[in-house]
């Protein structure tokens, strides 16, 4: 369960003034925090860019419809996972909305836990999603702490190199790649080798 | 066989001619023209019921949805009240509740059930695909329009793309669509004086969201939209029509996305209706 305080709150899209309240009773019923909207014009004036949590978007409404609006939010760079509902449920709209990567396509109406499963779901991976770049952020900033020496050292240690070698290689003392070693260790905030080197794939990957 | 037979007087005498005619060939063109309009008439029919299936299956999907989930709120929200691991009584105000409420939610769920069989029985018998060219889909459509066109007296200005490619479709689909169209635009200049009345029919081949597409556009000099917004016109049960039925163009956006284009509707310029369809070259 995706705790309350973590900011993630449910994003509604619905032109029927029933569903909205009928979603918004149903999800505030498990302790979700909702926000909901009568069209995707007025989702896209009210909610920033880096929200938490996913969004309930109804794929056919007058306007912007939900296949629209699901393209403008990855032209914004919104990455609110979306959950589309449809009353209609034809498949070529579904496979289109998957490939542009939605989360999950749920025909209206809809089983409730089903819903809510997924809901949990997509908020969770959200939530997941931004502590993880949270992390890579911080560990971007203590990688730039490092001089330029400790970076030369870093880059070795990460490709296998002994200390010997790493000593011969920058013209510096074995003793002293220790030191220089034991500084981006702890400037890194690692214990082991082998967690420096999962730490720098990781930020490589990004 | 066509028999005419004429009786001439020529200096006291009657002479008479007789001029036999094989018109096997025309009555061969007629029946085909007949069995083509009668295809079209069964696929109109057909997508006339998926149309009106679909705009029934999400007006009560709509209200469906709403009950459900306040009723699944609501359990969950008395549910919540109770300690946890205990039971209400079985008589109790609050297990007559629970009981009540999940009765909503089940028979709303078993509504739902029932739209989504009536959707699948109606369903368009499968399509079938196959690569045409738009403009001969285009020409065959106004030769079975032939009649109406020379009825409405209208003057028809024809503008096909040459070297359009051939693009994925069920054929008698997009005929219907284009007929549609057409017919549209004749009974829209019903009561524009016969010498202004005139239609331009165009195709061309266009890149549209990066990917390849070809489009039909027609254009007429009737009264327009008369203020109302063009996007309704697709809704199923929308018509401006005396007599309508409101499906006609419900059906052509539904044929429409079922092939993964799109139709829309626009004034035209200086004045008049203006419709365009487009289908993609490829289809996902």
């Amino acid at each position: 369960m995706t705790p309350p305080d973590s900011g993630a709150c449910v994003y509604i899209v619905d032109d029927d003034d029933a569903v909205r309240s009928g979603l918004r009773l149903l999800l505030s019923s498990c302790g979700l925090v909702t926000q909901s909207f009568d069209s995707a014009r007025a989702f896209l004036d009210s909610v920033a860019v880096d929200a938490l949590g996913c969004l309930l978007l109804d794929v056919r409404m007058p306007g912007i419809s939900g296949l629209e609006l699901q393209e403008r939010m990855e032209a914004r760079g919104f990455q609110l996972p979306v959950i589309l509902l449809t009353g209609h449920g034809d498949v070529p709209m579904a496979v289109r909305a998957m490939k542009r990567g939605a989360f999950d396509f749920i025909q209206k109406p809809f089983n409730d836990q089903y819903l809510l499963d997924r809901v949990q779901q997509a908020t969770q991976l959200s939530v997941d999603n931004a502590e993880r770049q949270r992390q890579q952020q911080i560990r971007r900033g203590r990688l730039a702490k490092l001089t330029s020496r400790e970076q030369a050292v870093l880059e070795r240690l990460v490709s296998g190199q002994a200390n010997k070698v790493i000593a011969s290689e920058l013209g510096i003392s074995e003793r002293t790649v220790e030191v220089h070693r034991a500084r981006v260790m702890e400037k890194m905030e690692t214990r082991t080798l082998a967690q420096l080197i999962q730490l720098m794939a990781d930020l490589q990957r990004e | 066989m066509d028999l005419s037979v004429g009786e001439v007087h020529l200096a006291n005498r009657r002479l008479f001619t007789g001029i036999t005619r094989d018109i096997s060939d025309r009555k061969a063109a007629e029946a085909n023209a007949q069995r083509r309009l009668n295809d079209l008439a069964h696929v109109s029919r057909v997508a006339t019921m998926g149309a009106m299936a679909t705009a029934l299956a999400h007006e009560v999907n709509q209200p469906l949805t709403a009950i459900i989930s306040h009723a699944t709120a609501c359990l969950r929200l008395l549910n919540a009240q109770r300690p946890l691991g205990t039971e209400s009584p079985p008589d109790s105000l609050d297990a007559q509740l629970q009981d009540s409420l999940a009765q909503i939610a089940r028979q709303g769920e078993r509504a739902g059930e029932v739209i989504r069989q009536l959707r699948r029985f109606v369903r368009k018998s499968e399509m079938e695909f196959h690569d045409h060219q738009l403009n001969a889909v285009a020409r065959e459509v106004l030769s079975l329009l032939a009649h109406e066109i020379r009825e409405s007296k209208a003057q028809i200005e024809f503008d096909l793309a040459p070297g359009l490619p051939d693009v994925p479709m069920d054929r008698v689909q997009i005929e219907q669509v284009v007929f549609n169209l057409v017919r549209n635009a004749l009974e829209a200049m019903s009561a524009v004086p016969e010498d202004q009345r005139r239609i331009w029919l165009r195709t061309s081949a266009f890149v549209r969201d990066g990917k390849a597409a070809v489009g039909f556009c027609v254009e007429d000099r009737g009264p327009g939209f008369a203020g109302i917004e063009p996007s309704r016109l697709f809704e199923p049960y929308f018509t401006t029509k005396a007599s309508g039925m409101g499906q006609g163009l419900a059906i052509c956006r539904s044929i429409l996305e079922a092939h993964e284009g799109g139709i829309s509707a626009s004034p035209a310029d200086p004045y008049g209706a203006r419709f365009q369809f487009w289908l993609p070259v490829a289809r996902a």
